[in-house]
């Protein structure tokens, strides 16, 4: 036994030698749950599970520290099937003290079959799904999987319980006995077992008293030739009479036999067998809908997985049209050729105007690309001038149609110029394209606001 | 006589796996010794 205070071994005096706490009522309480230990240890012994589990829950609640009582505990648990308690109170265990705790082979041996552990923590799921559709009056589903349950794990008490309880409700005392056995095979004393039971053989008394007393009671009939004559009795003569022997009579009674045994069979066996048969057949309906039920479950799950997989193929098909196709990357390289072409060709206007469709150097897919847009880049101030000057001679000439050509080119090539704004302006105004007139006064106006083309962009916008 | 539904009510579901966790955290309840403890500390403290 060890202090409380500081962990140290005790003696048999009354206080810790180490600390010098007194240890009195710590060692009073601590005997009182190795009492109840003994008490559980005892009773596990006889295969008293229920009584065991009382003792040690009562041992732990004295002296939570008692590493011997719930080891059992878990033991216990895990014999009735409840296997999640066991491993709880091991854990707790082991927590409490981790080194010679026979707790920690325990859990060693369970984490080493995990086939088997799967299998009991798949019964104990199918157990609670069972309470659900019991509860909720879902009784046939209710037994089919109890059954399961039990074929794959046989302690497991709380489910051979309920299938008794079910068994009882339908009447079916055989298969609720049987249930019950096994329970006091596993748990000797098991209360409910045992009162489930006892209840059974008092309805199967007053059924078997029912019975009797619907028919006359037997008596014994006394054979009269054995008995002494009497005084009063009457010796009749043997007599050789006998019924005359008709064939046709006995042709009759044959047939007869034969219809009343047929019409047995009709009224009586055949029922009973097709009963036997309609409910097998109602069975398998229901361990088929179940099987389709699931399947559909698992239909509509790889459905669902298959959709999403779809979508976003779809997605990563958009990305990569995006990225690689003609209106990616590829777009810009295909306008950068062209104005290569052009620059090559000596055009070096061509080639400006072509690189203007590529808005952002820094979209460009490689470090080369940037170099070559940078050198036709540096072409463009003098692509703007040539245009301009080329747009002012065709002004001057009145041929307004070439000239706004010229200096829309001109604006869009160089957005400072604002003289090409004002004569594409200007050039529109003339050939009476109101719109495109006012648009170039409306960079005038939104672009330039201290420039000199100011009042007359205003006023044309204002009359226009 | 056993009343199905009474006795349909007194069952429990079994713990299952992922509720382990928290029946070993909400397991740390005080025991007689620790009551015996906190009574010895308040009466040395008194």
């Amino acid at each position: 036994m060890k202090c409380y205070k500081c962990g140290s071994l005790l003696t048999d005096e009354n206080m810790c030698l180490k600390c010098g706490a007194d240890v009195t009522s710590y060692k009073t309480v601590v005997k009182a749950s190795n009492a109840y230990y003994n008490l559980g240890l005892a009773k596990a012994q006889i295969r008293d599970l229920s009584g065991a589990i009382e003792s040690l829950r009562t041992s732990l609640t004295i002296n939570k520290n008692n590493i011997k009582a719930r080891n059992l505990l878990g033991l216990v648990y895990c014999e009735m099937g409840d296997v999640v308690e066991a491993l709880s109170e091991w854990v707790l265990s082991k927590n409490y003290k981790q080194e010679k705790n026979i707790a920690n082979s325990y859990i060693t041996s369970i984490q080493s079959n995990q086939g088997k552990f799967e299998t009991v923590i798949q019964t104990i799921k199918k157990y609670n799904q069972s309470l659900k559709y019991a509860k909720g009056g879902n009784y046939d589903m209710a037994v089919i999987q109890l059954k399961k349950v039990i074929t794959l794990n046989p302690k497991f008490i709380r489910a051979q319980q309920l299938l008794a309880l079910l068994n009882i409700k339908d009447k079916d005392y055989g298969k609720a006995k049987k249930c019950l056995n096994n329970i006091l095979k596993i748990d000797r004393n098991n209360t409910v077992a045992q009162r489930y039971l006892r209840e059974i053989g008092i309805i199967e008394d007053i059924t078997a008293k029912d019975i009797s007393e619907s028919f006359l009671p037997r008596r014994k009939i006394k054979d009269l030739n054995s008995m002494p004559l009497r005084g009063n009795d009457i010796l009749l003569p043997p007599t050789s009479y006998k019924e005359p022997s008709n064939g046709a009579i006995t042709v009759i009674n044959i047939l007869v036999g034969v219809l009343v045994g047929a019409a047995l069979v009709w009224f009586l066996i055949m029922p009973a067998r097709y009963k036997g048969l309609t409910s097998d057949y109602n069975k398998s309906i229901v361990e088929y809908s179940e099987k389709l039920s699931s399947g559909n479950v698992e239909l509509n799950t790889i459905t669902k997985q298959l959709q999403d997989v779809q979508a976003e193929r779809d997605s990563l098909t958009k990305k990569v049209t995006d990225i690689s196709g003609t209106d990616g990357n590829n777009k810009l390289l295909i306008a950068l050729i062209d104005s290569a072409n052009s620059y090559i060709a000596n055009d070096k206007t061509k080639a400006a105007e072509l690189l203007g469709s590529i808005s952002d150097v820094s979209l460009l897919p490689s470090d080369i690309a940037k170099t070559l847009y940078n050198t036709i880049d540096a072409t463009r101030p003098a692509a703007a001038n040539e245009l301009y000057n080329l747009g002012t001679t065709s002004y001057y000439k009145n041929n307004f149609t070439e000239a706004a050509d010229y200096f829309a080119r001109t604006y869009k090539l160089d957005s400072t110029k604002v003289d090409a704004a004002n004569f594409a302006a200007l050039s529109y105004a003339k050939l009476e394209q109101v719109d495109n007139a006012k648009k170039y006064y409306q960079y005038i106006v939104t672009n330039f606001p201290t420039s000199k083309y100011i009042s007359d962009a205003n006023t044309y916008i204002s009359k226009h | 006589m056993i009343n199905f539904d009474d006795e349909i009510k007194k069952f429990q579901p079994s713990l299952e796996v992922e509720e382990a966790e928290d029946a070993i955290y909400n397991n740390d309840f005080p025991d007689v010794t620790d009551i015996i403890n906190k009574i010895i500390n308040n009466l040395s403290d008194k």
